[in-house]
């Protein structure tokens, strides 16, 4: 049975019937049965004719034929063996190339960093600037916090206001997830 | 595929191009309509042509030899058609001047101006009303009128489901009866002799 759209569901029976005479495979009962529904609907009789003349003229069209040295022409355009084999390699040799080259200006650039970086004031200097990074993190998170804790002691309604904010994004991702992702795969 | 095509795809995919042009020599002709007719322009149908050649013979070793090779052959031209069709649509291509008549149709009937005068102008209603289809439904007519494919073997080729294809082709039946009547050449089909 052809999946029909909703708006051809009232005559589904008759385009089905339509189709398989179209196909050549209706049989003569069905014939019959597809004759009293198109005598029946005058619209449907109109759309049917335009259907088998549509047909008719699809049928008699030939298959046509392109210029005598098509073949000539695409087989002088058809890429050899050797030729492809050289791309392959070509295109191997630059991948390993695109790998290996910044593998090698970090090793290069690793080997000429090495005796500054080894130095122990240099190492001493970096742990220290790293403690004093963590530090000032640490003093502005509790400020932050601190801050935000003091706002809702003297505005509770702020916490409200941002509970019903969260409950509203809840209910559209539903509704959104209800009408719009589950119609999609529906239609898929 | 008969035996002598299957040698030619053999030594084709052995590299042998001479033996990749005798399956062209084969097949030129299907690949050819179904690109016309999904085109409807000679230069362009015979650009795809090519191009669905080449492809075929740069995957010859993707091929499955259960499959049957026209359906393979069809397969790679009417994707490489769609690919060319919405590629044409988003470069906002105007396609609405009338196309010249196919060359074959002039030539065959040269010498009664009345009958290729009456070819030519089923050929444009033909194409015509193709190209009001969308892509899809436009391949799923082209394989079914003029290859005469199974529902199966056009799924296959569109790598699509039976019922797709059935849905698809009920659509554009109608769709095609819709338009002939509206643009008032369902009354000079049905004037048109069997």
């Amino acid at each position: 049975m052809i999946d029909m759209p909703e708006e051809y569901m009232d005559h589904e029976d008759v385009y089905a019937l339509m189709m398989e005479a179209l196909d050549g495979e209706l049989s003569d009962s069905g014939w019959a049965e597809l004759e009293s529904h198109l005598r029946a609907r005058p619209r449907l009789a109109h759309e049917w004719e335009a259907m088998r003349a549509v047909d008719a003229l699809f049928r008699n069209s030939p298959i046509l034929h392109p210029a005598i040295d098509l073949t000539r022409r695409t087989v002088a355009q058809l890429p050899s063996p050797r030729q492809r084999l050289y791309a392959g390699i070509i295109i191997y040799v630059m991948l390993l190339a695109s790998g290996l080259i910044p593998l090698g200006a970090i090793a290069w650039i690793a080997i000429q960093l090495l005796p500054v970086v080894a130095q122990p004031a240099f190492l001493r200097g970096l742990w220290q600037a790293g403690v004093e990074f963590l530090q000032l993190l640490q003093v502005m998170t509790t400020a932050l916090l601190g801050g935000a804790g003091e706002f809702v002691r003297q505005q509770p309604a702020v916490l409200a206001w941002f509970v019903v904010i969260v409950a509203v994004i809840i209910l559209w991702a539903a509704v959104y997830n209800r009408l719009v992702l589950q119609s999609r795969r529906v239609e898929s | 595929m008969n035996d002598e095509e299957q040698v030619w795809l053999e030594q084709a995919r052995r590299g042998d191009k001479s033996a990749f042009g005798r399956l062209i020599e084969a097949y030129q002709g299907p690949v050819y309509n179904l690109a016309y007719r999904m085109l409807g322009n000679r230069g362009e149908a015979e650009e795809a042509a090519q191009e669905a050649f080449i492809r075929a013979y740069t995957r010859l070793d993707t091929y499955d030899p259960a499959r049957k090779f026209s359906t393979w052959m069809l397969s790679i031209t009417s994707n490489y058609c769609v690919d060319l069709l919405r590629k044409r649509r988003a470069l906002l291509l105007s396609l609405d001047q009338p196309l010249p008549p196919h060359p074959a149709l002039m030539s065959d009937r040269a010498e009664n101006p009345e009958a290729q005068a009456a070819d030519s102008e089923r050929e444009a209603m033909v194409q015509a009303l193709l190209e009001t289809l969308p892509e899809d439904y436009r391949q799923t007519v082209v394989l079914r009128y003029w290859y005469d494919l199974s529902y199966e073997e056009i799924a296959e080729v569109m790598d699509t489901s039976v019922s797709a294809i059935k849905s698809r082709l009920f659509r554009a039946r109608r769709q095609l009866a819709e338009v002939s009547i509206e643009q008032g050449m369902f009354q000079s089909l049905q004037l048109e002799p069997e």
